[in-house]
């Protein structure tokens, strides 16, 4: 058995601390209002919520909830508008499916118009600088927008349907079972793409054009040259970008619920707005923070390897 | 990257342009086109309207309403949003000087701490968030929002600045205290106009996210006294004597504000917010 | 001060500041008046309803002597109103509120209510008001909340359109599927009286989350069967009172309005109004898109709107019951809406004042008279053409049995999503909402 002569982690952390020269200290201070927020706006509140998870607390029955252990979990997964309920209409794959399709949209729309960007054509100055304006606009601003898009008869889609002779697919999108989630995916797609096209294009500016140079004389084709230049000179910012946008597509509350409520008949049901309903349509707290932590842990499998770069970057 | 222009290559990159730039702009547009249409105009599905069509109506009754008049959601919107950008960076700069320029230990999990909140689901935290709002009694004030606001901005505001900071050559800084000045009047004498674009995007971005977040406005405030825009809005789409043209107006309201303030920053835009993504 | 103190103290005063300003300045002017404030929270006030006509009188004719309603109405819509005063009761803000029935039940299960019983068997009014409409605000044996709108659903006709196209009023619901589908067909090619083109016969609530929806379900559902919960005397036990047949036949009748009967390719309701609430539905009757619809008095709103609309719900519109089921009698859903006291309010006393101002004699008749809809006491009724025809629709109207209607009409209208996005048939769809609803049960959510 070994002794044990190196002290603990916790005391070596203290001692790393009290070792800091005083004026590096005021580092903490300086720090302090911003993580004190966090730490009681944020953490705390995440904490209960956990918590809540395990319990089965309820607004209709205050004052009488206790521990279920895993029961509001179980009923979760045999849930079919949570989990494995008809293609397109639980939750959970739902909102899998969204990012996934958004992201993935957004990253290859978003490199093909950084790519675009490049060129200098006259008025490109003038493109360049409108292209984040669908992103500084409000969510409900958006769906307002689109809605007018798809109103049945009098919404832009549909009026240019019936004007080339497509009159008879007039549809609200929002409330059709096939276009609903197209519909979405759309909106997310359209909001996000300039973050992406902008900061692609920002990180293209900083590869060496000799590189290219060099390329060109060796021979190399425009899809080699992307290939082996553009592509690796991206990557770093592209992953960054996929990983926020992953982490704010699945968050994301507003869209869903400001233009279809999670319906029709669930088609866009995602899980931000399964855990709201439930909170606030059903008054089970219990079971609503339960499916928030679910949503918890798929996030976390996400954020792990984004933490990890950022903490190789630190060094 | 050679960039010869070719006639063809020229062409090629103006239809792509305006492929993609009219599926950004003309949702924008034709939103501003509802807002002046007579609300008959809407409902006849015409692509064009006539000149007799076009009207100010939408707005002058936006304005004239009784009890949900749209001035008292403005005036709440812009209270809220300026408190939070000044809050958020007042707290920001400090954080992101504190982590920049400090070596305190633990620096790193702080930051990876800071980061990670932007993690959590916001529905998650809705309601403990909610509860402990009721036990503070910050139940539909300004504070209460401001606070919630600033929760989300903050993350991204200290990560940007703090990478804009960690950019500020050591030789100024290291010139500044051979001067004289202690660690925090560097910050005010050379870092931050360094950092003004920084400042700017962050300002810019704290802004937008309380001017445009419906969530937890909607739990937080219950009555037109602390409602903001994003509810208003909502609420005349869902109200039962709605009118497109209305919400149309609405809409392109709660939008220029906004719009106003990117023509302003965005020159920076490019410089400020990916100078933490370019740099790591 | 190091520099960076100061600017942090600056912003948090100014924050500070702000808050305050952000406070109700109302609730300072009454303060210093002496009135208690008392504040009301009321969906039509915000909500476009009543704010044109009604609000403006009411504020000038505030006369409580002892208190004073403050500016804050709330937020404006039910559910939104359901949810926020049932988690900041506590705080005792508001002191007073009106709602739907529904969210009374809500309410009284959380135990955020006053009972009422005492103090309204000793106001002297008690007598002048409808019997059955404070027999559905008793729960429990204890009244929670007093009376102040009633109304039961009835079915608004274009007069001009159906005599344009020579058809007669229909009275069972295969003759609404045949008018309305023919009238549908016509506005596919013709553009039928206004603007719009592509009339649809019959329009109703489909969208998720609606309120509205769910009411015009039920009111259906009524026509074959007064009651779909029965309770045990001797156990206290609720059950369900119907079958999936019955259920089934209503499911059967949205089938047939958006798809057509079988063997008829009829679509009384056009599609592509599927997934709406009762905006785009109250709207589209004033603005030329629906020919028919299920409605309530409060449509005579719209005609402080002008135009179309006015001409519309003046002169064109026939209120007549709605069509009935095969093998059905009358029945239709009545709504009764409750004002309501907030048992955390520190302001009893003020806010029972306040609630029998709002129902007494004077201010009932000129609301209803204003907004439309059926006062609940004998002596406030008003007698235009408008609430006489509603009024008449009131003794056919059923109350809902007294259990947690907001997740039955969720449930509903979960399963009704199926059949109209044809994920399941109506047969099937009456058994899962059989089943669905005795799970509840089962489960003590009811």
């Amino acid at each position: 058995m070994k002794l044990r002569l190196q002290p603990g982690p916790i005391p070596r952390a203290l001692a790393s601390v009290l070792r800091m020269p005083d004026r590096e200290w005021f580092g903490y201070v300086l720090a302090l209002p911003a993580l004190a927020l966090i730490g009681l706006v944020v953490l705390y509140p995440v904490a209960q919520g956990i918590n809540l998870g395990f319990t089965n607390a309820g607004t209709l029955n205050p004052g009488q909830q206790s521990y279920v252990g895993l029961q509001n979990f179980q009923t979760l997964f045999a849930d079919p508008a949570f989990y494995n309920g008809f293609p397109g209409a639980s939750a959970l794959v739902n909102s899998v499916t969204l990012t996934a399709i958004a992201v993935i949209l957004e990253l290859v729309l978003g490199t093909g118009l950084a790519l675009l960007l490049r060129n200098k054509v006259p008025g490109m100055t003038f493109f360049r600088s409108v292209t984040m304006a669908s992103w500084v606009i409000p969510v409900v601003a958006t769906v307002m927008m689109f809605n007018l898009m798809w109103l049945p008869r009098y919404g832009l889609v549909n009026i240019i349907l019936k004007d080339i002779g497509l009159g008879q697919d007039n549809a609200y999108w929002f409330g059709n079972l096939n276009l609903a989630m197209p519909a979405i995916i759309i909106m997310h797609v359209w909001r996000n793409t300039p973050f992406f096209a902008i900061a692609l294009f920002a990180s293209m500016q900083t590869i060496p054009s000799d590189q290219y140079e060099a390329a060109a004389i060796d021979g190399a084709s425009w899809l080699g040259r992307f290939r082996h230049i553009t592509l690796p000179g991206i990557a770093y910012v592209a992953m960054i970008m996929v990983i926020i946008h992953v982490l704010w597509t699945f968050n994301n509350f507003d869209f869903v619920y400001l233009s279809t409520g999670g319906g029709p008949v669930n088609a866009t049901m995602i899980l931000p707005v399964y855990v709201y309903l439930q909170f606030w349509h059903n008054y089970t707290s219990g079971y609503a923070a339960a499916a928030g932590v679910v949503m918890l842990v798929m996030l976390l499998v996400v954020t792990i390897p984004y933490i990890l770069m950022v903490k190789e970057t630190e060094t | 990257m050679i960039n010869r222009m070719t006639l063809p290559k020229m062409l090629g990159t103006y239809v792509l342009l305006f492929l993609y730039y009219g599926f950004f702009l003309i949702p924008i547009l034709w939103l501003v086109l509802q807002s002046f249409k007579t609300n008959d105009a809407i409902f006849s599905g015409s692509l064009v309207p006539h000149w007799n069509e076009l009207t100010l109506s939408s707005y002058q009754s936006l304005w004239q309403s009784s009890s949900s008049s749209i001035v008292t959601f403005l005036k709440n919107s812009i209270i809220i949003a300026l408190s939070v950008t000044a809050i958020s960076l007042v707290v920001s700069t400090l954080a992101a000087y504190g982590l920049s320029k400090y070596r305190i230990w633990g620096r790193r999990g702080l930051l990876i701490v800071l980061l990670t909140s932007q993690m959590f689901p916001g529905v998650l935290i809705l309601v403990p968030f909610y509860t402990l709002i009721l036990d503070l009694h910050l139940s539909n004030t300004y504070i209460g929002i401001i606070l919630a606001h600033s929760i989300l901005a903050l993350p991204f505001c200290v990560w940007m600045l703090k990478s804009y900071m960690d950019g500020v050559p050591q030789a100024l800084i290291e010139a500044a205290l051979v001067d004289g000045c202690n660690k925090l009047n560097t910050l005010m004498r050379v870092v931050l106009p360094t950092a003004l674009p920084g400042l700017a995007v962050a300002a810019f971005f704290a802004f937008i996210v309380s001017w445009g977040d419906y969530l937890f406005v909607s739990v937080i405030s219950s009555s037109t006294s602390t409602a903001t825009m994003p509810l208003y809005i909502y609420q005349i789409s869902q109200s039962l004597i709605s009118q497109w043209g209305q919400i149309a107006a609405g809409t392109v309201i709660i939008i220029i504000p906004v719009v106003i303030l990117f023509a302003l920053v965005q020159r920076w835009l490019v410089e400020g917010l990916f100078a933490g993504a370019v740099k790591g | 001060m190091a520099p960076s103190r100061r600017t942090f103290l600056k912003g948090a005063g100014a924050a500070a500041a702000l808050a305050a300003v952000g406070s109700p300045s109302a609730l300072r002017r009454v303060l210093a008046a002496g009135k208690t404030p008392v504040t009301f929270w009321s969906v039509p006030f915000i909500n476009g309803q009543d704010t044109k006509v009604f609000l403006p009188w009411f504020l000038k004719h505030d006369t409580l002597p002892d208190a004073q309603f403050t500016s804050d109405y709330g937020p404006g819509d039910y559910g939104i109103q359901q949810d926020k005063f049932l988690t900041q009761a506590k705080t005792g803000t508001p002191d007073i509120l009106e709602g739907l029935w529904e969210n009374m039940v809500a309410y009284v299960r959380a135990g955020t209510l006053s009972p009422l019983t005492s103090e309204f068997a000793a106001w002297a009014d008690h007598g002048k008001f409808f019997p059955s409409t404070v027999a559905a605000l008793t729960y429990n044996g204890q009244l929670y909340g007093v009376p102040y709108n009633t109304n039961a659903r009835g079915m608004l006709v274009r007069k001009s359109i159906l005599k344009h196209y020579g058809l007669k009023i229909p009275t069972t619901w295969a003759e609404l599927l045949e008018t309305a589908s023919y009238i549908t067909t016509k506005g596919q090619t013709e553009a039928s009286f206004g603007p719009v083109l592509g009339m649809s016969g019959f329009g109703l609530c489909s969208k998720v989350s609606s309120v509205r929806g769910p009411q015009e379900w039920i009111s259906w559902f009524f026509q074959l069967n007064h009651h779909l919960f029965k309770l045990d005397p001797t156990t206290k036990k609720w059950s369900l009172n119907s079958t999936p047949a019955e259920i089934t036949k209503v499911y059967q009748l949205y089938h047939d309005l958006f798809y057509g009967a079988s063997g008829k390719n009829l679509q009384a309701a056009d599609p592509l109004y599927l997934g709406i609430d009762y905006n785009v539905l109250d709207e589209g009757y004033v603005t030329g898109k629906f020919a028919m619809v299920p409605e309530g008095p409060w449509m005579l709103s719209y005609q402080a709107y002008g135009g179309q609309s006015k001409y519309i719900i003046e002169q064109d519109t026939a209120i007549v019951p709605l069509p009935v089921a095969p093998g059905g009698g009358s029945g239709t859903y009545l709504e009764v809406k409750p004002l309501l006291l907030n048992k955390y309010s520190p302001n009893q006393a003020a806010g029972w004042e306040a609630i029998k101002y709002l129902a007494s004699k004077p201010i009932l008749s000129t609301w209803s008279t204003d907004s439309g809809f059926i006062a609940p006491r004998t002596d406030a009724q008003a007698s235009d053409w408008w609430h006489k025809d509603f009024g008449a629709l009131v003794p056919t109207g059923v109350a809902l049995d007294p259990l947690n209607w907001t997740a039955v009409f969720d449930a509903i209208f979960k399963v009704l999503q199926t059949v109209v996005y044809k994920q399941a048939t109506p047969s099937q769809a009456g058994t899962a909402l059989h089943n669905n609803l005795s799970q509840l049960l089962a489960r003590g959510v009811l």
